[in-house]
């Protein structure tokens, strides 16, 4: 008994985990790089974020009287991208709660996976920023190779971020190769510039990613902070570069299919405003992690972005092959 | 301006392609249309019981005589029936029954000297269609007549899976595919004619051995074939500037315009590649038009009842929900699997990898076409221009997410703005 089928009848199949599969074992090691130095507290941060996010969408799938998607993996990533942005000394609860906030008010209101126009984990971390500031600013300092204590912190020792002295136009006294390997005061996600580098070079290996976001907005940002330096250390490109969110930001964040363009030209536009949002907020921004805000805003934009670059590059390619 | 990737798509072509190409002769009937899908009006000179010699035209088209079809066996008209081809539509076909065969006699040419004008004459007295786009031949070589032409070239570049009755065409009859394309860059007046061929080093040595090197195109095995040539610079020693007009022809149309021209031969014959997974023998059959599709298969044997045939290859091809369908001209390759292809997940939303957008030859962006489309936003729909998709299907390959891009793309670019217009007559009335 013949069947009718739609053209074409051959297709690649990529199961729905495929994607977010790659950036949660991204995570895995930068979680564990930060575990050296805190002791298994960022893991649980982490953990708290991805159960908190994935409880969410089925909370939220059952009240819309629909099946939870939890099989593509999209929750999970959302919630450890939210752990990860946070300071090893943070409540667990203020993970939960960015979680809460990204999965029930930005990503199944809007219809779930795919459909967002603002990335969940972003807009999730800006609560938590705008709501619990001195929470989430607030780091260890990794010269005391303790593990965290789990439940009373008061006693930690806790040291000025790179990124909190840069804001204050105050040299940071840290050396390159502490930078480089993560040794300094920071989210979870900032710690290991190395590892940072080799996810980024892993997901677009997976083509889970894009260079073309990356690469601009990474360039840019150097251009920037070399041109207009917040601090007067011959190392205050590479400080800039490596400290705060920014390189996760542009690894984990910019890179999300679903808000990003998809065109190439916008691709690259998308990462270049998105370095200068992120250098104009470090600038003159209130808070020393401001890259979360600068996705949000450049999230609006992506559509656009999308629809001129390609009549742009269309009316080019018309115009050359004439 | 977009850098072309195209896709890389596993070919499976073997069997087929190692084995020479398979005659069959012994075919009972064939069941012919009147002429090509045409809006013309068309009325049948042969009728029941009508003794037809191979090459006797079936029909008188008005105004458009490369319109009508012509007999490819010599028999008995027995009858005629209305068949819904999935690649044409519905035709109004003759029922030719070829037991009464006879042998050809056909009119050889007497030898003269080949101008442009005879070999339109004979391109359009054989009745020869070209299988790349099933446009009739002499309007092709018409078009090249009018047309600054700095190449012609043979296409055999066949990057989808299975289809590789172009390569059979090739191997069977090179040096006639040759001769045809010489006698089609005439037309256009270029001496640049080239077969352009997507074959393994083996295989490319033995053909330039056949051909000449000069004469051959290593071309680009990504699909879709964008350009059978590589612009810029050289392919197979000569110099293909950015500029150069090219123009492409199928083999199996070179073929029958030399035969046409050499020897007065009707375009009468396909080779068509059968395979697939409930295929026993896949291989290149050079058939009668008008054969059914179920002769093909029983000829090369059903390993079992096949749940999918498709008329035409894996990616762009048509399925069929009957085997009693004729072999017509354009038609270069049928398959038949046990199942679908591939077994296909329900369909998520887009998750936004762009490789739709990547992949796409025409420098369209298919998911926000589907985006607009599924919510109805007729006006930017316009402005994405889906018309230009000639439905390759490399985007619906691509999607993880198993949307239906390219058929959703095709009835965008087919609907372009008609929504609106349909919503306006409406209140008008």
């Amino acid at each position: 008994m013949l069947k009718p089928s739609a053209s074409p009848h051959l297709r690649r199949i990529e199961r729905p985990f495929y994607q977010a599969g790659g950036v949660l074992l991204c995570l895995v090691p930068l979680t564990a790089f930060s575990c050296l130095y805190y002791g298994v507290r960022p893991l649980l941060l982490v953990l708290i974020g991805m159960i908190t996010a994935m409880l969410t969408e089925v909370f939220c799938a059952a009240f819309a009287r629909r099946r939870p998607t939890l099989n593509d993996g999209t929750s999970a990533v959302t919630g450890a991208l939210i752990g990860c942005m946070m300071s090893p000394l943070t409540p667990f609860w203020v993970p939960a709660m960015g979680a809460l906030f990204a999965i029930g008010v930005v990503k199944m209101p809007f219809g779930g996976t795919g459909r967002n126009v603002f990335n969940p984990a972003a807009a999730g971390v800006a609560f938590c920023a705008l709501c619990f500031p001195t929470r989430l600013f607030t780091y260890p300092d990794p010269a005391q190779i303790a593990p965290l204590p789990l439940t009373d912190t008061s006693s930690v020792v806790t040291a000025l971020s790179p990124a909190a002295q840069l804001s204050h136009n105050a040299t940071a006294s840290i050396d390159w190769l502490s930078l480089i390997t993560g040794n300094f005061a920071g989210p979870i996600g900032s710690a290991g510039v190395i590892v940072l580098l080799a996810c980024a070079l892993y997901l677009w290996m997976r083509r889970s990613s894009s260079l073309l976001i990356f690469t601009p907005y990474l360039t840019t940002c150097a251009l920037l902070a070399w041109i207009f330096p917040r601090s007067p250390s011959p190392d205050a490109v590479l400080t800039e570069l490596c400290t705060g969110l920014l390189l996760f930001t542009g690894v984990f964040l910019l890179c999300d299919p679903v808000t990003a363009p998809r065109h190439w030209l916008a691709r690259v536009c998308y990462g270049v405003i998105a370095a200068v949002l992120v250098m104009v907020l470090r600038h003159f921004g209130r808070f020393e992690c401001c890259e979360f805000f600068a996705v949000l805003l450049v999230n609006a934009l992506a559509p656009m972005l999308d629809r001129t670059c390609w009549r742009i590059a269309d009316t080019v390619s018309e115009v050359m092959n004439r | 301006m977009a850098p072309y990737k195209g896709i890389h798509l596993t070919f499976e072509k073997k069997p087929a392609a190692l084995l020479p190409t398979a005659q069959l002769t012994d075919v009972k009937q064939v069941v012919l249309p009147f002429a090509y899908p045409t809006a013309a009006p068309v009325s049948p000179s042969v009728f029941l019981y009508d003794t037809l010699r191979r090459g006797t035209p079936l029909s008188e088209v008005e105004g458009e005589p490369f319109s009508v079809m012509r007999s490819s066996v010599t028999g008995v008209v027995c009858g005629e029936k209305t068949v819904n081809h999935p690649l044409y539509g519905e035709l109004h076909c003759a029922v030719i029954d070829c037991s009464s065969d006879t042998g050809d006699e056909v009119a050889v040419p007497e030898d003269h000297l080949v101008t442009t004008e005879s070999i339109l004459e004979a391109a359009e007295k054989a009745g020869i269609i070209d299988e790349l786009d099933g446009v009739p031949l002499v309007l092709k070589l018409r078009e090249f007549q009018e047309t600054r032409i700095d190449f012609v070239v043979g296409d055999a570049v066949e990057v989808q899976p299975y289809a590789s009755s172009a390569w059979a065409t090739l191997r069977s009859y090179a040096e006639e595919v040759l001769d045809g394309l010489s006698l089609a860059a005439a037309c256009a007046g270029t001496n640049g004619y080239h077969i352009a061929a997507c074959l393994s080093p083996s295989r490319r040595r033995s053909l330039s051995l056949r051909v000449g090197k000069e004469r051959f195109f290593k071309a680009d095995s990504r699909y879709p074939v964008k350009e059978p040539v590589r612009r810029g610079r050289k392919n197979g020693g000569v110099m293909v500037s950015k500029n150069a007009v090219v123009r492409r022809v199928g083999v199996q149309a070179c073929l029958a315009l030399s035969r046409a021209v050499r020897l007065g031969e009707p375009h009468t014959t396909a080779i068509v590649t059968v395979a697939g997974d409930a295929v026993k023998s896949p291989q290149n059959l050079q058939v009668p038009f008008g054969t059914s599709v179920q002769e093909l298969l029983t000829r090369c044997g059903l390993s079992c009842d096949p749940e999918t045939l498709i008329l035409g290859d894996i990616m762009t091809g048509v399925a069929s929900l009957t085997q009693d369908v004729p072999v017509l001209p354009g038609m270069t390759c049928v398959l038949a699997f046990a199942h679908r292809p591939t077994k296909l997940e329900s369909p998520r939303a887009c998750i936004g990898c762009g490789r739709c957008v990547r992949s796409c030859h025409a420098g369209l962006l298919p998911f926000e076409i589907y985006r607009r489309f599924e919510n109805m936003h007729d006006e930017q729909l316009a402005a994405l221009q889906a018309h230009r998709c000639d439905g390759c299907g490399t985007c619906s390959y691509v999607c993880p997410c198993n949307l239906e891009l390219t058929a959703t793309v095709l009835e965008a670019g087919r609907a372009d703005n008609t929504i609106l217009l349909d919503l306006k007559e409406d209140t008008d009335a």
